[in-house]
């Protein structure tokens, strides 16, 4: 009788303690999510070659762009946001871009080792199909938007001066579960 | 001489009286089935509810294009799924008309973000009203669903922003 009453109480504790961990780890609504603020501030405080953005100004549209000539996406996700790797998602690709208003202003993709299949596109009516975000780094999108054919995405922003005008610095973050 | 009669009417009063007990015990218990039935639906809906429109908050206050895909199980019962609003003060409804065991019955649950459906259908309920919008039946029926909540600026009042609700579940993509 002891043992049966036993067993049964240790049935019990187990079951409590997969029930636990269900519910934190294997969930299946795991949300995509990152700290705004450390992540901007990590890219703000790069100070090589992928430097681009001094706290809240982004550095002139001539640096800017030589900066986009000799970039390297996969070499920009290890120096931006391989500390935000998520074991709950597969793949996580971001697309860094400034918009004024609905103008698109720059663009350019960080994918990272993983991704087959870069998932952020740029889709806008006047061109025909979809186009990678940053394919084209000087072209701007009019009334186009970067968009994620994963299930999960988010955006971040942040308010920086480019120009001489105040535009938002986004960052969209595509997910798919793992 | 065998007493088979009175062994006979011992035997009949007993089942009579355990009838007696058991047909009211067993209507009475079909009856709080049926409410606690009505009651676990109506439950059900509201914990759903919950989960999708906190992520739609959420994406909504991200901004477009974020969005995220909850897994959910939609329980039976569910005869329409809708949405209705009134934009001018910033009311919106997530709406659901559920059989019950008396009938028919309107269930909604109130969104202070815009929302729409991702896919509609023609209904008689939306004819009653000026902004209403029914959802198509693969979103409401039973079973797994995965559901999307999009935050998007093709918004169906004028609205900035507006977050839209629909199944993207893998075995019809």
């Amino acid at each position: 009788m002891d043992f049966i009453l036993t067993f049964v109480l240790y049935l019990f504790a187990l079951s409590v303690f997969f029930f636990a961990i269900n519910d934190s780890y294997f969930s299946t609504n795991r949300e995509l999510d990152v700290n705004s603020e450390i992540l901007f501030s990590k890219i703000s405080n790069i100070y090589n070659e992928y430097s681009f953005l001094d706290d809240s100004k982004v550095m002139s549209v001539s640096k800017f762009d030589i900066f986009l000539a000799g970039y390297n996406p996969l070499i920009a996700y290890e120096h931006y946001f391989q500390s935000f790797e998520s074991t709950a998602f597969s793949d996580i690709d971001y697309c860094i871009y400034l918009q004024n208003g609905s103008d698109i202003i720059r663009n350019f993709e960080v994918y990272s080792k993983n991704s087959q299949d870069y998932s952020i596109i740029i889709l806008n009516d006047a061109i025909i199909g979809e186009i990678p975000c940053g394919t084209n780094k000087v072209l701007t999108y009019e009334d186009a938007i970067p968009y994620c054919k994963s299930d999960e995405s988010i955006v971040v922003s942040k308010p920086v001066l480019f120009e001489q005008d105040i535009v938002q610095l986004k960052v969209l973050m595509c997910g798919e579960r793992a | 001489m065998k007493k088979r009669g009175q062994v006979s009417v011992e035997f009949m009063v007993i089942i009579a009286i355990s009838m007696m007990i058991l047909l009211p015990s067993v209507y009475m218990f079909r009856n709080y089935v049926m409410q606690s039935s009505d009651q676990i639906l109506k439950s059900r809906l509201n914990e759903l509810s919950d989960m999708v429109l906190l992520k739609a908050k959420k994406m909504h206050y991200y901004g477009p294009p974020s969005k995220s895909t909850i897994e959910l199980d939609m329980p039976p019962q569910i005869d329409n799924m809708y949405i209705t609003a009134v934009p001018d003060n910033n009311e919106y409804y997530l709406g659901f008309t559920i059989l019950t065991s008396h009938g028919t019955e309107e269930v909604t649950f109130y969104s202070d973000i815009p929302i729409r459906a991702l896919e509609t259908k023609p209904c008689d309920f939306c004819n009653s009203y000026s902004f209403c919008e029914c959802m198509i039946e693969r979103y409401y029926n039973k079973g797994p669903k995965n559901i999307q909540v999009t935050s998007t600026v093709d918004c169906n009042y004028g609205e900035d922003f507006c977050v839209s609700i629909g199944d993207f579940s893998p075995d019809l993509n």
